[in-house]
């Protein structure tokens, strides 16, 4: 009887949690899931009553040119954004305002935050007055002599890349900065007495023990980039043609432009797909739990 | 001896080159961060033909006219229900989140990591895969366009998030303190009330600001589920954008009202927020 009571007041706090999140978050990509055997639509008689059609979506998707590609561009995306751009970039800014002197330190970490703070949409129009071809970076270059390209139009996976990085390495340079504030400074001492260099103590020392971090920070900047839309969507829409179109863009067109809803949820299960196995590589390359 | 005395001046000279080279580094990479913004910023105190010329103006008059147009053109309603959004879910994340943090931190349950994990997963999962579910089943509902619906999701959105940074600031209470007030015979609310939540205040703060930061910003819910009831701030700047004529920075006036309140919120709170968001990611 004691230990129902007691096993009750410690899932009692977290009941109204979990049922919400069940409900609201996990609820919809269960339906999702189902949705993706179907032939479900937004309109026409399959929006009533869809019917069950087995992997028929599945066949169709790697049937459509557009879908590889699609997933190519959103692993390009994905990796040197998030991998690449924002853990190196945040990396080096925590290292950088570390030894930088406390004003210095002060504005530039606000100046970050700034840019992370802001509404997406926000953001997403700021990078595109910067990209697009009568931008401000065109107008500077213009300043240099030097006539600037229509980057939205050339290079689109270029600028959104570029725009992702701007705008979410404030995160990576927070979880880093407190990572590297929790490095004994006796390890780099004592490897700097060793005859170890700049680099090395960065790459023997520092960076093992703050693994931990990098692994869960690299799990959390992948799934935020893997579910990027509004910054590529406001950009490029995708475009030009489906240049720019990864997989969010790819199954929002198809649900809601094309009102094809089983096949947009199949590529949303696709996503689902592509974040975990990214995760659980990080997981078994970095070992968090082994300390 | 000297052999060890010039070795030690360049070195000593390296240093501080390498440290005043650091530093320029770090300010061109803060000024490149802020550029847009700071453009942004400047485009709209312009007139319309001021902010498309090219080259551009930097010298000119500064005009509050596209503030005035932006606050003049029925912009209240957005700026009401985004007031409604943020606030009311702010207020149900916190009544949720702080039971489950703390049942995830002081006493906790059997298999935290599993539940911690089932927190942070819904999180993280793609947007665009909730949003079709969501639409047809609040189409069904009659609740589109339907402000209530925004705060719904808005508090399932928040909500992990929030007990992640809560956890990480409940589980920095020394247990001794807690062991102390069960033996002064305070019963548990008696003990929440009066020990335990003044010492996690600052961080209960920082994640109300953090929620209060991620509803003000949300977009893609507000854009597919509202239409002209139920419009948040977000929507509103996407409608200054008008098929024909200038309207730069007039959207760059509405972008820069929507920024401030969650620019100021950042600014207040970035000690607390760097420390809850890591502290988070690394415990």
């Amino acid at each position: 009887m004691a230990l129902t009571s007691r096993g009750a007041a410690r899932v009692v706090p977290l009941a109204p949690a979990v049922v919400l999140l069940a409900l609201f978050m996990l609820g919809p990509v269960v339906w999702s899931f189902y949705g993706s055997f179907t032939n479900a639509s937004l309109t026409g008689p399959a929006a009533l009553n869809p019917e069950w059609i087995g992997l028929d979506n599945y066949a169709a998707l790697i049937g459509d040119p557009d879908f590889p590609k699609s997933l190519w561009l959103t692993v390009v995306f994905v990796f040197l954004s998030a991998v690449v751009g924002q853990n190196v970039m945040g990396i080096m800014l925590a290292g950088l305002l570390r030894s930088a002197v406390k004003p210095v330190r002060s504005i530039a970490s606000t100046v970050v935050v700034a840019a992370w703070v802001l509404p997406e949409i926000v953001a997403a129009f700021a990078a595109y007055a910067f990209f697009h071809s009568e931008g401000t970076l065109n107008t500077m270059l213009g300043g240099l002599g030097i006539t600037g390209p229509d980057w939205l139009y050339s290079t689109p996976m270029l600028a959104v890349i570029i725009a992702n990085i701007w705008r979410g390495t404030a995160f990576s340079m927070m979880v880093y900065s407190a990572a590297l504030a929790e490095v004994p400074p006796e390890l780099t001492e004592a490897a700097q007495l060793d005859g170890a260099n700049g680099m090395q103590r960065l790459a023997w020392v520092t960076l093992p023990v703050i693994r931990r971090s990098i692994s869960t920070n690299l799990m959390l900047t992948t799934l935020q980039t893997l579910s990027v839309f509004t910054l590529i969507y406001v950009m490029t829409g995708g475009g030009p043609g489906t240049d720019s179109s990864t997989l969010p863009i790819l199954a929002y067109q198809e649900a809601f432009k094309f009102a094809q809803v089983g096949y947009g949820t199949a590529i949303a299960t696709v996503m689902i797909i592509v974040g975990a196995v990214f995760s659980v590589i990080y997981i078994r390359a970095l070992r968090p739990e082994v300390d | 001896m000297s052999v060890a005395t010039p070795a030690v001046t360049p070195r000593a000279t390296n240093r501080r080159f390498s440290s005043g080279f650091l530093t320029t580094v770090t300010w061109l990479l803060a000024i490149g961060f802020f550029f847009p913004v700071a453009w942004m910023a400047m485009t709209a105190f312009k007139q319309e033909n001021q902010a498309a010329s090219d080259p551009p103006t930097w010298f000119f008059a500064p005009t509050l006219d596209q503030f005035r147009a932006v606050l003049e053109g029925g912009s209240m309603v957005y700026v009401g229900n985004s007031v409604i959004a943020t606030g009311v879910s702010t207020v149900l994340v916190l009544l949720l989140g702080v039971p489950a943090a703390y049942a995830l931190s002081i006493r906790p349950v059997k298999k935290v990591s599993d539940v911690l994990f089932f927190f942070i997963s819904t999180k993280m999962l793609p947007v665009v895969a909730v949003i079709v579910p969501i639409y047809v089943v609040a189409g069904q509902l009659k609740v589109l366009d339907n402000i209530w619906t925004l705060v719904v999701l808005y508090t399932a959105m928040n909500l992990p998030i929030a007990v992640w940074m809560m956890r990480s600031f409940f589980i920095e209470v020394p247990g001794e303190v807690l062991e102390a007030a069960s033996i002064d015979g305070a019963g548990l609310m008696r003990t929440m009330r009066s020990v335990l939540l003044p010492m996690v205040a600052p961080g209960i703060a920082a994640t109300a600001l953090i929620c209060v930061i991620f509803a003000w910003n949300e977009f893609f819910f507000a854009l597919n589920l509202t239409a002209s009831q139920a419009a948040t701030v977000p929507v509103l700047i996407v409608s200054t954008m008008t098929s024909e004529g200038l309207f730069l920075a007039r959207l760059c006036a509405a972008a820069l009202l929507a920024s401030l309140p969650v620019i100021l919120a950042g600014w207040i709170a970035q000690k607390q927020l760097v420390r809850g968001l890591s502290m988070g990611a690394i415990k």
